[in-house]
């Protein structure tokens, strides 16, 4: 577990500004994650309370070497159901098989399909039997019905065999359906993934197809700190499968426990886009693992008391902890938030932190987004596209603050396109399974800031 | 009339026939059971060791941040009310929706301890004088409560004091609570995360059948929704051949097996047809021909039936410590196969492989005792040994895997004088019973074995302090495949060793009892013995 002796802590005080300093005790011996945290509004009005948003931002190092990445632990739980017949199974298989030939010999790998019933195909193994494996994959043939929670218990099963903290342990599932036969609802999933997130295993779910449940795909993989994908096309399905194993293979950190204190006067509101635990004035974030040169970044909305103009005040103790994939250390950072007032505007405008104004603006649009899909599926169609037309013009004027300040974020220019998109669309219920699962899918992705999309090429 | 006879006969033939198949299926299903028992109660194991009495608050927030098993856990007061957690300010999905079935939780938690409670009314006596009876504890604790008594009509009464499960429903249905009271009164709770107790179910069920092609099995919950399945897959799932509940908590959840209908019925009455026409073409042979026919054959499908039954029982108490060799042995070939195999754990693998490989020949020499039924006292070999010995001899045997269970073995031995009597029998129902100790009562961390010897009688005690068994069960453990289906409260059961060792002590010319006790289970062997023979050795100890 935990050598305490190995950690290492790594101080990065932040007074008031943006811009965090690593002050390590022993600088450049190792790689490290890279913590930045900073408030939308560092200085705020006098006078009044008011919402602000701390962004607590975290970068993961390169991998050194590619030799040196951590071993994986994979179970692959292949949906082999009736409706995956012909291309889909075929594509998936390959999928499968290419998977397999980028594993290393000291990589464990299972493999388990299922229709009614389960099966382990290939139990936990050492990747080096890989003629065997790839024997088991070939043989796949696709029939029945959809047993997915179970799968994803065998699955999660055979991970657990060889389950420690050198591996970086994955259950990856594909399914092209619903969900049933077992617990099908997307809440029962949510737990299941929340279980398996304690152990440190994640579960990303590859949604095939039109016909598949995007609510308890997106929700099994938020839960597990997994990676979520909606492949419209299976001819994108080694892509994809590739992506994924790209991640996998460049993990550089795991076991984080990010802890946020907010200062007694301070109120939590929410974390947007992730389910954070808020308990009194102690906020701890999920989060299962960075990949190399990652940023992963979490958005805190913070209601602040009204201050004096001048006042500081100190606003929250950050602490992140976490495992070090390449000292095989136990490291920490920390970093202290303050906020000040004026009683001028323009002051306050000046201070603006770009990058956290725009992310929590990223943020906020993902979470009206949702709101927008639970307002359609209440047959609330207009007053859905209202909120999506409104995301999209905020989103508008976002992209000119960063363009203005020469911010560059991709985010904000797609999330401004495809919200447009959707207003347009949502009345359309010919085109409303898609794009439900395409609503889902940006929600999710801006939530996690996930890298990839369908077309297998990287997002950032 | 022998044609009637005759269809009567394949009539019978059928229903043995499915008789038959129903009882090798129930067998294979209740041990299915017991591995579902299995986990459940290491959960609650697990789960009661993380209950302390000091800093409750920070160490229930980092259980629930960090145990898979637990969803959320809480503390309530003596009088019902939550301490832990805080009501959330702040609602963050359904953070609300969450709380509020905590504190329907917190209201069922387990009754408060009579020493405590009076201690509570004591102080209550000052402000409010409130009417008691000493026999309803929970009743009493509604009457202080006023929040309890509101929640009673809506939820049944479900909190028992001596349950090891609570049970609510939430969700999707049945939530499990373990408790723990602490010594003021007050109680912490940990709210089992659902879907990761199926799950975990799940993954110990099996995935393909070996067994059978054209049957399959089903995991039901309560409202006989499948939760998993696996077999054959184009069955039609309308009608069980077999079916058993499952334990505590989850007796009303079902394993059903099914198989495809031309397995039993439609089958055998073709195959006996032939048979009932060849009857019926004789039939100017005599009446009482036919009855004595009748007679004859249902005595022997009756035995037969039995057989099966017995066959079917036995065979899934060998499948057991089999199935442990063989998964023990893929893990050390597993193991093997690694770069640099870790040598401790494989010979920890195959400690395992030779104790079951014990246990097996111990059942197979059972099995073939029993079915030698009425051996008579003259298979005893007499032979002059010292009780004692033979009592250690057995308890070194024992010791590893006893300590590995963290249970204490104290002795008080004062049978140390050589006396005539079988050590085979007598090693093999202290055996009997120390692997039911083993198995069944590790819980009480204790086992206690005494013996003297008085008049030729040889009389041997073993006591646990496990969870015991009912009162009402006491006669009925001792017949053969009796189980006690009140699953965690008491073991459940090999189904054949205690009938194998009460006959054992019967033919030597005692008895095998179980005795009333204060906790746990007290069990007297009594053997009788004769004064050996030739020279006499007097007093030893």
């Amino acid at each position: 577990m935990m050598n305490r002796n190995s950690t290492r802590s790594y101080f990065a005080l932040l007074a008031f500004a943006s811009i965090s300093l690593c002050l390590s005790a022993r600088p450049a011996v190792a790689e490290q994650i890279k913590l930045n945290a900073a408030l939308a509004k560092p200085t705020m009005l006098a006078g009044e309370k008011s919402l602000n948003h701390l962004k607590i931002k975290l970068t993961g190092f390169d991998l050194p070497k590619a030799a040196n990445r951590p071993p994986v632990n994979i179970a692959i739980v292949m949906d082999r159901s009736g409706s995956m017949k012909g291309e889909k199974i075929q594509q998936a298989k390959r999928a499968a098989l290419a998977a397999i030939d980028r594993l290393r010999d000291e990589d464990i790998v299972s493999v388990i399909t299922y229709d009614t019933n389960v099966r382990v195909l290939v139990p936990a193994t050492r990747a080096s039997d890989r003629d065997s494996i790839r024997q088991a994959i070939e043989s796949i043939q696709a029939d029945g019905n959809t047993a997915l929670f179970a799968g994803v218990s065998k699955g999660a099963a055979e991970v657990r065999k060889f389950l420690d903290d050198k591996h970086v342990n994955r259950v990856i599932l594909l399914s092209d359906g619903i969900a049933n036969v077992g617990p099908s609802s997307p809440s029962e999933l949510e737990q299941l993934g929340q279980s398996l997130l304690k152990e440190k295993i994640s579960v990303s779910t590859l949604g095939l197809g039109s016909g598949y449940n995007e609510d308890l795909m997106t929700s099994l993989a938020a839960a597990s700190s997994g990676n979520h994908v909606f492949i419209e096309n299976a001819d994108n399905l080694v892509g994809v499968f590739n992506n994924e194993f790209d991640d996998l293979l460049s993990v550089v950190a795991s076991e984080f426990e990010i802890q946020i204190t907010l200062a007694g006067t301070m109120r939590p509101v929410r974390c947007l886009g992730n389910k954070a635990d808020i308990q009194g004035q102690v906020i701890r974030l999920p989060l299962a693992q960075l990949y190399a040169k990652q940023e992963r970044y979490f958005i805190l909305e913070v209601e602040v008391p009204a201050g004096e103009n001048g006042q500081e005040s100190p606003m929250a103790d950050v602490r992140v902890q976490y495992r070090n994939m390449n000292t095989h250390t136990t490291d920490v950072l920390a970093s202290k938030i303050a906020v000040r007032y004026s009683d001028k505007p323009e002051k306050v405008e000046a201070d603006v932190d770009v990058e956290a104004k725009v992310l929590s603006a990223v943020q906020i649009a993902a979470e009206r987004n949702r709101e927008a899909t639970a307002l359609r599926d209440a047959g609330k169609i207009e007053e859905a596209r209202l909120l999506l037309v409104k995301n999209a013009t905020d989103l508008g004027s976002i992209a000119d603050f960063s363009a203005k300040n020469q911010y560059v974020c991709p985010d904000v220019e797609l999330g401004c396109a495809l919200n447009k998109k959707q207003s347009a669309e949502v009345a359309d219920n010919a085109k409303w399974n898609v794009n439900r699962k395409g609503m889902r899918e940006y929600q999710d992705q801006t939530s996690r800031q996930q890298s990839y999309k369908e077309d297998g090429k990287r997002g950032k | 009339m022998l044609g009637w006879i005759g269809v009567v006969l394949i009539r019978n033939e059928e229903l043995n026939a499915k008789r038959q198949v129903t009882s090798l299926a129930e067998a294979r299903l209740n041990e299915l059971v017991r591995s579902i028992d299995d986990v459940m109660s290491s959960h609650h194991r697990a789960l009661k060791q993380k209950m302390v009495r000091l800093g409750l608050a920070e160490h229930l927030m980092s259980v629930e941040r960090t145990d898979p098993y637990v969803r959320r856990a809480m503390w309530v007061s003596a009088r019902g009310q939550l301490l832990y957690p805080p009501a959330p300010t702040i609602n963050t999905g359904n953070e609300f929706l969450i709380y509020n079935e905590l504190l329907m939780m917190a209201r069922q938690r387990p009754p408060v301890p009579l020493a405590v409670r009076k201690a509570i009314a004591a102080s209550d006596a000052k402000t409010a004088p409130v009417t008691r009876s000493s026999s309803a504890i929970r009743q009493e604790s509604k009457d202080r409560d006023g929040l309890v008594k509101a929640q009673e009509s809506v939820e049944p009464e479900t909190s028992r004091a001596d349950s090891l499960w609570h049970e609510s429903y939430f969700d999707e249905g049945l939530q499990l609570v373990v408790w723990d009271v602490l010594p003021d009164g007050s109680a912490t709770g940990y709210w089992l995360e659902r879907a990761r107790w199926i799950a975990d179910l799940i993954a110990i069920l099996p995935d393909v059948d070996p067994g059978t092609s054209n049957g399959a099995t089903a995991l039901t919950d309560a409202n006989g929704n499948i939760l998993y399945r696996w077999g054959a897959s184009d069955i039609s799932m309308a009608q069980p051949l077999a079916e058993v509940s499952l334990k505590e908590p989850l007796a009303a959840w079902r394993l059903k097996y099914y198989l495809q209908d031309h397995q039993t019925g439609a089958a055998s009455w073709a195959r006996f047809l032939p048979w009932g026409l060849g009857i019926s073409a004789g039939a100017l042979t005599l009446l009482g021909l036919g009855a004595y026919v009748t007679v004859a054959t249902m005595q022997q499908l009756k035995l037969a039936d039995q057989r099966v039954s017995f066959v079917g029982q036995v065979s899934h108490e060998l499948r057991t410590p089999l199935t442990n060799i063989r998964l023990y042995a893929e893990m050390a070939q597993r193991d093997l196969s690694q770069d640099t195999p870790a040598v401790h754990r494989i010979a920890d693998r195959l400690d395992v492989i030779d104790s079951e490989s014990k246990r097996l020949s111990r059942l197979i020499s059972g099995v073939l005792e029993f079915m030698q039924g009425r051996a008579s006292a003259q298979s005893l070999s007499w032979r002059s040994a010292s009780p004692d010995d033979t009592v250690q001899h057995v308890l070194n045997q024992f010791a590893p895997s006893l300590s590995r269970s963290e249970i204490a073995i104290t002795t008080e031995l004062r049978a140390q004088q050589r006396v005539e009597l079988d050590t085979d029998v007598l090693e093999q129902i202290l055996i009997n019973l120390i692997s039911n100790v083993e198995k069944y009562a590790a819980s009480g961390k204790s086992l206690h074995v005494t013996s003297k010897l008085e008049n030729d009688i040889l009389t041997i005690e073993v006591c646990d302090a496990g969870h015991g068994i009912p009162a009402r069960f006491r006669n009925r453990i001792f017949k053969p495949f009796f189980r006690i289906d009140d699953a965690n409260t008491a073991p459940s059961g090999t189904g054949l060793g205690l009938t194998i060792a009460r006959k054992a002590a019967l033919r030597h010319g005692g008895g095998l009892e179980l005795l009333d006790s204060e906790s746990g289970c007290r069990f007297r062997l009594t053997l009788r013995v004769k004064p050996v023979a030739l020279e006499s050795e007097g007093e030893m100890s």
